[in-house]
């Protein structure tokens, strides 16, 4: 794959059995052939690739710096930005549920990736494909709705990456998803429109 | 339908994403290097959303005048502050503030 980074993508029957380097795990493998326009995924094809991504979740690694949440608190503990790590499912909810109001009042931790989760998998979500940083992600958008809080907006996005196998991130754009026009990602390509 | 004090309280906190995000980007510019790939992919994700979504709502409201006098005072430190890391934003490719900075 052209530029950026790329990892090798390896099989596997369960998550974390060993496996032959080199081989293409089938959903990832589904979504490089759809961002590359080798052909279309069928409905079905889509689908699966769908519940896959809604499995993976976020990278559990204590590795993200809570850059601008200094004040917050997580764990018992306030957080002081940058100099704090914390796991990206944590960063993700502090930043758009409590400090963001993103998702309405009171939704917890597990309340918020459930709600990613069935944005994933709803028939009606528009799905797309782009590479960011040099690596293809796999984009969901369906309208917030009943998950749009104080501070939210039109829109819920969930972005998967190729490589890493995880969400990246899950957050509410406004109308017209201009944070599309990020000048890291390029090759746009809607697989779904949203209806 | 949103009240006068929703929207005023909606652009406080948009203010405060904003301003919270750029205390910390000359910091954050220095360990980006540092960053495995998920973490620094997630934080450029966050900053196009901040730009795209946050700092357009906000423009919008100051240019219709919707605005408080202390909320005014506060978007302008902002947009000083984002010219102040143009060259941070540059460096890193990330999302180019989509309005005018001149307030």
């Amino acid at each position: 794959m052209p530029g950026g980074t790329t990892r090798p993508l390896k099989a596997r029957v369960a998550r974390d059995a060993p496996v032959a380097a080199g081989t293409l795990i089938e959903p990832e493998g589904l979504i490089l052939v759809a961002a590359t326009q080798a052909r279309q995924l069928t409905p079905g094809e889509l689908a699966g690739v769908l519940a896959h991504v809604a499995r993976d979740g976020f990278d559990p690694a204590r590795n993200v710096p809570a850059t601008g949440l200094s004040g917050d608190q997580w764990e018992g503990q306030i957080l002081r930005g940058r100099q704090d790590f914390i796991t990206s499912a944590a960063r993700h909810y502090l930043r758009h549920v409590v400090r963001g109001q993103e998702w309405p009042d009171g939704t917890t931790l597990d309340r918020y990736e459930e709600s990613i989760r069935r944005v994933v998998i709803n028939p009606r979500s528009g799905a797309f494909t782009s590479r960011y940083d040099g690596q293809w992600q796999l984009g969901i958008v369906r309208r917030s709705g009943e998950y749009q809080g104080h501070g939210g907006f039109e829109w819920i996005l969930v972005e998967y990456r190729i490589g890493i196998e995880r969400w990246v991130t899950a957050f509410q754009p406004s109308e017209g998803l201009q944070f599309i026009r990020s000048p890291r990602r390029s090759d746009v390509r809607w697989l779904r429109r949203p209806r | 339908m949103a009240t006068p004090s929703t929207v005023s309280s909606r652009l406080d906190r948009g203010i405060d994403l904003v301003r919270s995000f750029l205390d910390d980007l000359p910091d954050l510019a220095d360990e980006w290097g540092k960053l495995a790939e998920a973490p620094r992919v997630s934080l450029s994700l966050e900053w196009d959303h901040l730009m795209a979504d946050y700092l357009t709502e906000l423009d919008e409201h100051y240019r219709s005048g919707e605005m408080g006098p202390g909320q005014i005072a506060e978007y302008k430190l902002l947009l000083g502050r984002l010219k102040e890391v143009l060259p941070i934003i540059n460096r890193l490719n990330l999302y180019r503030p989509p309005i005018s900075l001149d307030g």
